[in-house]
């Protein structure tokens, strides 16, 4: 009895310490995608991030401090899918797991990280770990400038502000590029295309309504929705009838192609397949590579009008200049297909 | 008389027989009802003279247009046409007969545990492999183990015991559940978690054709066997001693009757995942209709329980642009419909 | 009783657990004859009844149909020579009396064929011979005890069986559908059925029994003519109740107990006229 409470009179003391320590190191208040104001060391050395943990690594490996990550991956990221968040991390093999499996956080382990900032893109789990004294900025990319902002914050935290502008500034450049080359396009001209996940029968993410008009063809799904996933029949497909169909697996290829269902459609007939590329992470969800999935949809649909523009070459200059790394050519031909 | 009769009360006389002879037709009327609906409009010309365009050939009207009416028609609305019925028949003839055996009729086809079975098996296929065959076959082997491990259980304390038998069926429910849980749990919460659980919601929006022309035969075999099996189980619920008597093995009929039943519920599962309610209502509903005598209802259970299910399936995919999972529609439109016949019931109560 | 018995239990014995239930017991039923197995509660009555339909298996003894080992005959054939009319108990479904009926053809059909017309036709005829075919469509639920006794014997009828084993059949019936149920019994042997009925009550034996069997602790105390067996003494033996056995005017005889509050007062006269001529 008198052992409890001398422990816990001691855990008391250390953590009024700790947290004297913390206001002891200089702090300035962001503003978070979310509208909350939150207070973060200047000088942020150490990061965690939980949820869509690939999704926030990437975004950190775009500023180049990808070593400031702590936590590891979780089990559902360390499939061969995700294999290049070590390829471009390599620090992150060894770190500790902090997200379990089904979302489940281990806050022993977190504390014992001490992360400066912890980035998330779940309100609900930012205002948990708030209350248990974490510094939570709460990221968002779901609106089509949500990136803007995102890096922005983020290059403000990390004091990489010139980076994130840079950044800006070269996804501004080459969707700029991307609309130069398709001006004037009639919209007879424009492709219909379908993104779609076979297994749930849905076009998972609203973001893609957005890079497939950007690249110059038409969502099949874009009915100026509101919510992230559409769900659809087959019956629909054979409606819409798409010239070009693009799926989230490269395994998904042949089962489209195969399926006898399909066999009238534009895109199936003219065996116009494709598997979404995926990088740090696949390229058809909100992921700091948009701008080149915006370069490959735009090359897969008007080629004639790309065709001044190497995607491999744009390929290899962009992870060097943010990711800071050079892709063999094997490496990107991977990334196009789709990391099988 | 208790109040359990009283829930059984329908007109046992032949005047509430001849209802059954009227099922067929309205089972044909339904199925070319649904094959005209659907989002991919096909005007109603078109329509009429398909039959014709099939089997003599396109006359007038450009091919491709054909082609994609035929496949919209014969590919995608048929298999699930048929799906819908063969599930709605076999779940309704399973869940009278499970009430028959089990002399209650709170029962449904799920209660020995096949339904918590299967869908622990698609989703540890799907966690680990995710082949659409090993999906389906996962799903049917578990169905049959869960309801193996409740036999099991139930013969390890007392053989021919109902009650054991029940609660061997809760255990078994009740262990597929949690490791259904832990597979949920174990899996990518972005990628595997969605598809598992729009696969168990129940769905025949991804009904396979081919699925469909295996296991056509096997279940109509399943509901074909029940009904030979009904007046066995008319004898069974009088009593074990009276059944013994009158010449028949009771045990060896149950077995029979789970064996066939379990087999056609699992085979449901493998089609569309798994859909509530039908085995529960459809059988009272019949009841009501008919009477008790399980020589009529369980063929009139399975004409009842494929046309509800037809008319469900048209609803969930046409209501709304977007599809409603089927079995969130079986139990909105179900627990209506319960209340509806308790409440009929009722008035046998006064 | 000269002739063979059509039913036959040799020596069994049947043990539940660790706990014996029938020891040695010996019967015998013949043609045309009404017999009552009486003993107290937890004597064996409704096993000894189960083994002789073979519904349960002695572990030493044997039981003879026809002659035949019970064990030996398929379980359809036993249908149709034996039929089992059990206890009133409640019913989950409302079959109809006419589907009750039915069901005794069961034995005569297999997996593959449903019930033909002949079978309907024995069904009626057995309704008609019990005289309840007006309750035909009715459902059995909804039937009086009575009638509910007499469908289950009209499906014993349609099993075309001889042998009727009943177990407690008037229990549950008021005291008319008792009597007039016995009546109905009697009149069944006397048609050439064979009769074994389970009872509590020594008067039921007295009136419609032509053989008696005594069952105490698993044993059968006696067996014999109702006129050997039922004596004040054998009776006293197996209820430890003291009793007289009492022959009434026009050839009825019955059983009084000697209960313990005694009356002296006349039946028939009025109790008024008792006080006033005290």
């Amino acid at each position: 009895m008198i052992l409890r409470f001398t422990g816990l009179l001691l855990c008391l003391v250390a953590w009024i310490c700790s947290s004297q320590v913390t206001a002891a190191t200089p702090t300035r208040t962001v503003r978070d995608m979310d509208g909350r104001a939150v207070v973060v060391p200047t000088d942020v050395q150490r990061i965690v991030t939980l949820g869509p943990v690939p999704v926030l690594n990437s975004l950190v490996f775009a500023l180049g401090k990808g070593d400031t990550i702590m936590n590891g991956l979780p089990p559902f990221a360390r499939t061969p899918r995700h294999r290049f968040q070590t390829v471009f991390a390599p620090l992150l093999a060894d770190r500790p797991m902090v997200q379990g499996p089904g979302m489940d956080i281990n806050l022993e382990i977190l504390v014992h990280l001490h992360p400066d900032v912890v980035l998330t893109m779940d309100r609900g789990l930012a205002q948990q770990l708030e209350r248990k004294g974490f510094a939570v900025l709460v990221l968002a990319w779901r609106e089509r400038n949500d990136f803007r902002g995102t890096m922005t914050l983020l290059g403000e935290i990390f004091g990489s502000e010139a980076t994130a502008q840079e950044y800006l500034d070269y996804v501004e450049n080459r969707i700029g590029l991307v609309t130069q080359a398709l001006r004037g396009l009639a919209d007879g001209q424009r492709p219909k295309v379908l993104f779609w996940n076979l297994k749930t029968m849905t076009q998972p993410h609203r973001i893609a309504d957005w890079w497939i008009a950007q690249a110059g063809g038409k969502s099949a799904t874009d009915d100026g929705r509101v919510i992230e996933s559409v769900s659809f029949s087959m019956e629909d497909v054979l409606r819409w009838n798409p010239d070009i169909v693009i799926v989230s697996a490269p395994n998904e290829v042949d089962q489209v192609l195969q399926d006898s269902r399909l066999r009238t459609v534009s895109a199936i007939v003219r065996k116009r397949v494709y598997s979404i590329p995926a990088g740090a992470h696949p390229w058809g969800h909100r992921t700091v590579e948009q701008p080149l999935t915006v370069l490959w949809a735009a090359n897969l649909f008007h080629p004639d009008r790309m065709a001044h523009m190497d995607l491999r070459k744009e390929m290899k200059l962009f992870y060097e200049r943010f990711f800071h790394y050079s892709l063999s050519n094997r490496q990107i031909d991977d990334m196009l297909n789709g990391l099988p | 008389m208790t109040s359990r009769t009283a829930i059984m009360h329908g007109s046992g006389s032949p005047r509430g027989r001849r209802w059954i002879w009227v099922l067929p037709p309205l089972l044909v009327m339904a199925a070319a009802l649904s094959m005209t609906l659907g989002h991919y409009a096909i005007p109603l010309d078109e329509l009429l003279t398909f039959p014709w365009t099939a089997m003599f050939g396109t006359d007038g009207l450009s091919d491709s247009r054909y082609r994609e009416t035929q496949v919209v028609l014969m590919e995608i609305r048929l298999p699930r046409i048929i799906a819908a019925m063969l599930i709605g028949a076999s779940l309704g003839a399973s869940g009278t007969a499970y009430q028959a055996l089990f002399r209650n009729p709170l029962v449904s086809p799920g209660l020995l545990g096949v339904l918590a079975g299967s869908s622990f098996g698609a989703a540890l296929a799907m966690l680990l492999n995710d082949h659409w065959l090993v999906v389906q076959i996962s799903a049917f082997a578990f169905g049959l183990l869960a309801v193996g491990l409740a036999v099991v259980i139930a013969t390890i304390y007392r053989a021919d015991s109902l009650l054991l038998l029940l609660l061997g069926g809760i255990v078994s429910s009740g262990l597929f559940s949690s490791l259904l849980s832990i597979v949920k749990y174990l899996a990518d919460p972005y990628n595997q978690l969605p598809s598992i659980i729009f696969w168990l919601m129940g769905r025949l929006s991804t009904v396979d054709a081919g699925a469909v022309k295996v296991l056509a035969v096997p279940m109509c075999a399943g509901i074909a066997a029940l009904i030979l099996l009904s007046k066995y189980l008319n004898v069974l619920s009088l009593g074990d001693d009276e059944a013994h008597s009158l010449g028949i093995n009771p045990t060896r009929i149950r077995i029979a009757v789970i064996l066939c039943a379990t087999f056609i519920s699992a085979l449901t599962v493998v089609l569309a995942g798994a859909i509530g309610w039908v085995g529960l209502i459809i059988p009272h509903i019949t009841r009501l209709l008919v009477g008790p005598d399980n020589e009529v209802v369980i063929p009139a259970s399975a004409a009842l329980g494929a046309l509800f299910l037809l008319l469900v399936d048209d609803l969930a995919r046409n209501l709304f642009p977007v599809e409603i999972p089927i079995g969130v529609v079986t139990e909105l439109i179900g627990i209506p419909v319960f209340l509806l016949v308790l409440h009929r019931v009722r008035k046998g109560w006064a | 009783m000269g002739m063979t018995a059509i039913l036959e239990a040799q020596s069994i014995s049947f043990r539940y657990g660790a706990k014996e239930i029938l020891q040695n017991a010996s019967i015998s039923l013949y043609r045309s004859e009404v017999v009552c197995l009486l003993g107290p509660n937890g004597s064996g009555k409704s096993t000894l009844l189960k083994v002789l339909l073979g519904l349960l298996r002695c572990h030493a003894g044997q039981v003879l149909l026809d002659g035949g080992l019970l064990t030996e005959r398929p379980r359809s054939l036993i249908a149709k020579r034996m039929a089992y009319v059990p206890q009133l108990h409640m019913h989950s479904f409302p079959y109809s009396v006419f589907d009750i009926v039915l069901m005794g053809r069961l034995p005569y059909r297999t997996l593959w064929s449903p019930y033909s017309e002949g079978d309907r036709l024995s069904a009626e005829v057995a309704l008609e011979q019990l005289r309840i075919t007006h309750l035909k469509d009715r459902p059995y639920t909804d039937l009086s005890g009575g009638e509910r006794q007499l469908t289950l014997i009209a499906r014993a009828l349609a099993q075309g069986a001889k042998v009727l084993i009943m177990d407690e059949p008037v229990t549950g019936l008021d005291y008319g559908n008792q009597i007039r149920l016995l009546e109905q019994l009697v009149r069944l042997a006397a048609e050439g059925f064979s009769v074994l009925m389970s009872t509590h009550f020594p008067d039921h034996a007295l009136w419609a029994a032509d053989r008696v069997i005594l069952l105490k602790d698993g044993c059968v105390v006696e067996q014999g003519t109702t006129q050997d067996v039922m004596t004040p003494t054998n009776l006293e033996a197996m209820y430890r109740v003291p009793v007289e056995v009492t022959t009434v005017g026009g050839g009825h005889v019955c059983c009084v107990p000697k209960f313990k509050k005694t009356v002296s007062y006349e039946i028939g006269r009025k109790s008024s006229d008792f006080s006033t001529s005290q």
